[in-house]
This record gives C-alpha cells, sequence and structure tokens, in this order.
C-alpha cells in the first residue's frame, strides 16, 4: 500500500468507529426523548424532553400537576423557545387538558410572568403559589422538599399516565439533572406507590377545599376584580 | 527479533495512554459521582443527584465521553494495524504508524491533562463554597 492509501486507511478507520459510536449515542438519545416508554436522561430540559412525553399522551380530561420550584423555567429560555413553550401549553389548555403548575418559591418575577399566562389562556391553566412561611410545619417541609425536586404527574381520573422526575433543578436554569421519566405501563409496585405519595402530597398542598393558609392561586385579572368587588 | 523491535517501542509509547486512563477514570469518578440532596417528598427514599452541576462541569462530562470515543476509535485501528504488520510485514510502514501514535497519543494526553485540570476547578470551586459546612 502507498503511505497515501495506509494514512486514509487508518485515519478513515478512525474517523468511521468514531461517527458510528457518536451516531449510536444520538440514535440512543433520539429513541429516549421522543418514544413514549420509560427513558433516563443525566440532563433534561422541560421544553425538548418533557414536552415530547406528554404530547403522547395529550388527550382532553388529561390533569398535568407540574411542581416548578421558583417557576423561573419559561424565563430562563431565549424568546423563541419560551414562545415554543407557551404554545404547546396553549394548545393543551385548549384541548381540554387541566395544567396545574405549583411554585413553591413564589418571587415578583415568576408571578408577574405566570399571571399573564392565566389572564391569557383558558381556565384549564392553574397556577398555585405555595408560601411555606405561612404553612403548617408539616406543610412547610414538603414544599420546601418540591423546590428542587420536581415530580411531574400526568393521570387521567385515577389513573396514572406518566410520572416525569427531576432529581435537582435549580431555580435559574433550563436544565434539570438525574431525570426519570416513568411511562404510565412502568407505574407499578414501587413506582406506583412512588406516584400515589407524590400525588397525595401536591393534592394536599393544594386543596383549595381545605383552604391552606399557604396557598394562593392565580385567578385571571378581570376574575380577580369580580371577585373583590363582590 | 529485532524485526519486531520498532513495533514493540510503538506499543511503549501507546501505553503511555494507560496512564492517561487511569487519570481519566480517577477525574470521572468524581465528575459523575452523586450526592444525597434529601429526601422525595412524603418521606420517601433519599434523592441522589450529580455532584458538579452547571455548564461548565456539563461540558467537562462531555469531554471526558469525548476522550473515551476518541481512545477507542483511533487506538482500535491503530492496534489493529500493529497486529496485522506482524502477519503481513510491510502492509503498514513503521514510519507511518509511528507518526500516527505520536498524533494520537499527543492529542490524548493534551485532552486528559484539560480533563484533569478542570475537574480540579470544579473541586475546588465546590470546596470553596461549601466551605467546613457541607449543605
Amino acid at each position: 500500500m502507498s503511505d497515501t492509501l495506509q494514512l486514509f486507511v487508518l485515519s478513515g478507520a478512525t474517523a468511521l468507529i468514531f461517527g458510528c459510536l457518536l451516531l449510536g449515542v444520538f440514535a440512543n438519545r433520539y429513541r429516549r426523548t421522543h418514544s413514549n416508554g420509560s427513558a433516563r436522561f443525566i440532563t433534561a430540559s422541560a421544553l425538548s424532553n418533557l414536552s415530547r412525553k406528554i404530547q403522547h399522551i395529550a388527550e382532553p380530561g388529561v390533569e398535568v400537576l407540574m411542581p416548578a420550584g421558583a417557576g423561573l423555567y419559561p424565563l430562563t429560555l431565549n424568546a423563541k423557545e419560551r414562545a415554543e413553550t407557551e404554545h404547546d401549553l396553549e394548545k393543551w389548555v385548549t384541548s381540554g387538558i387541566q395544567y396545574t403548575v405549583i411554585i413553591t418559591s413564589p418571587n415578583d418575577e415568576a408571578v408577574q410572568y405566570w399571571q399573564t399566562l392565566v389572564d391569557r389562556l383558558p381556565s384549564g391553566l392553574k397556577v398555585f403559589l405555595l408560601d411555606r412561611a405561612k404553612a403548617f410545619e408539616e406543610d412547610a417541609i414538603e414544599i420546601e422538599r418540591l423546590d428542587r425536586f420536581h415530580p411531574v404527574l400526568i393521570l387521567k381520573g385515577q389513573k396514572p399516565l406518566g410520572m416525569w422526575l427531576e432529581a435537582v433543578h435549580d431555580p435559574r436554569s433550563s436544565i434539570a439533572y438525574n431525570v426519570e421519566y416513568v411511562a404510565s405501563n412502568d407505574i407499578v409496585d414501587f413506582q406506583r406507590e412512588r406516584f400515589f405519595r407524590f400525588l397525595r402530597v401536591i393534592r394536599k398542598l393544594t386543596d383549595e377545599g381545605r383552604r391552606p393558609p399557604h396557598l394562593t392561586r392565580l385567578l385571571p385579572a378581570a376574575a380577580a376584580i369580580t371577585s373583590t368587588a363582590a | 527479533m529485532d524485526a519486531y523491535r520498532d513495533y514493540v517501542s510503538l506499543l511503549q509509547i501507546s501505553a503511555v495512554t494507560l496512564v492517561a486512563c487511569v487519570f481519566l477514570l480517577g477525574a470521572s469518578a468524581d465528575l459523575f459521582g452523586l450526592d444525597q440532596m434529601g429526601v422525595e417528598p412524603g418521606g420517601g427514599r433519599p434523592l441522589y443527584a450529580l455532584r458538579y452541576r452547571g455548564w461548565f462541569a456539563n461540558t467537562t462530562r462531555h469531554m471526558v465521553f469525548g476522550i473515551g470515543l476518541f481512545l477507542v476509535s483511533a487506538y482500535s485501528p491503530f492496534i489493529s494495524a500493529l497486529l496485522l504488520n506482524l502477519f503481513f510485514p510491510g502492509l503498514f510502514s513503521v514510519p507511518l504508524l509511528a507518526g500516527f501514535a505520536i498524533v494520537v497519543t499527543s492529542i490524548t494526553i493534551l485532552a486528559v491533562c484539560w480533563v484533569v485540570f478542570l475537574a480540579v476547578c470544579l473541586r475546588w470551586v465546590k470546596m470553596r463554597q461549601d466551605g467546613p459546612f457541607p449543605r
């Protein structure tokens, strides 16, 4: 073989193996992101990963409960990504999905942002603010646990459809770490107990009937004016 | 035996990479390490998450992965070429193999040095943030 051919074989084989392995990695990530099955991610974002999982099971009557920590996630995105997120949210809420956002560390920036969405979107979007300073001790502990750990629950009636668990999502980051998505058919045994444990906690913290002192719901501006006037 | 002397020295050069791999493994054990972050809501099991977070840590982790990919893809053809040369002498010329080994080993050592340095930086920053009272 000529020197050129030898060099071509060696570097070509290197590039080929590198390319194949890289392609395998991307194919694996694509499959985990786009399929409707369970998946684990070291890092993931709600926009590019969770939305795709929800899309598979989005239908009228589905309820999504989303603890959102400080509620600043959409504000960490650029304008295009934020518009995309809002578009998805609008599409789901308009199609009859009940979408509940739970903010466990309320702040002016997040409240202002979510208020505009509550004003603009149909009533299928509910936004709750949980103030741990006003909460009973037991509730305050749970609110604190939901600050950076975000268990997003998707259900219809009492039937679990999916569970998206972000082990850590820092307030001003668009990235969540150690994320696990458990699909409906894998919510059995331990995962089922886990799902309903999270559901119990979230229902208790956001139970409007019980009127806990820590709970505030963002109402559309028009409704808030009417309620104040009444 | 003299005919194989050149190949032995090429293998010795490549063996330097093994030392680099040890450094890389040491750094990645820390970079991919998990810390307990509290417990799940409802008093469930303990929660674990990556020790180092943020774009800097993510980049370093991707670099470790990239170096791993490079090591596998560059050394597989290289060592295979050395073996082939034993059975088909002259298939690959020794100067060309030596040149290839120098390029591959240099890139590996350079990349591993950077990863080790970045891993030390991450550890340093975390130590400064946590202080003597880990959160």
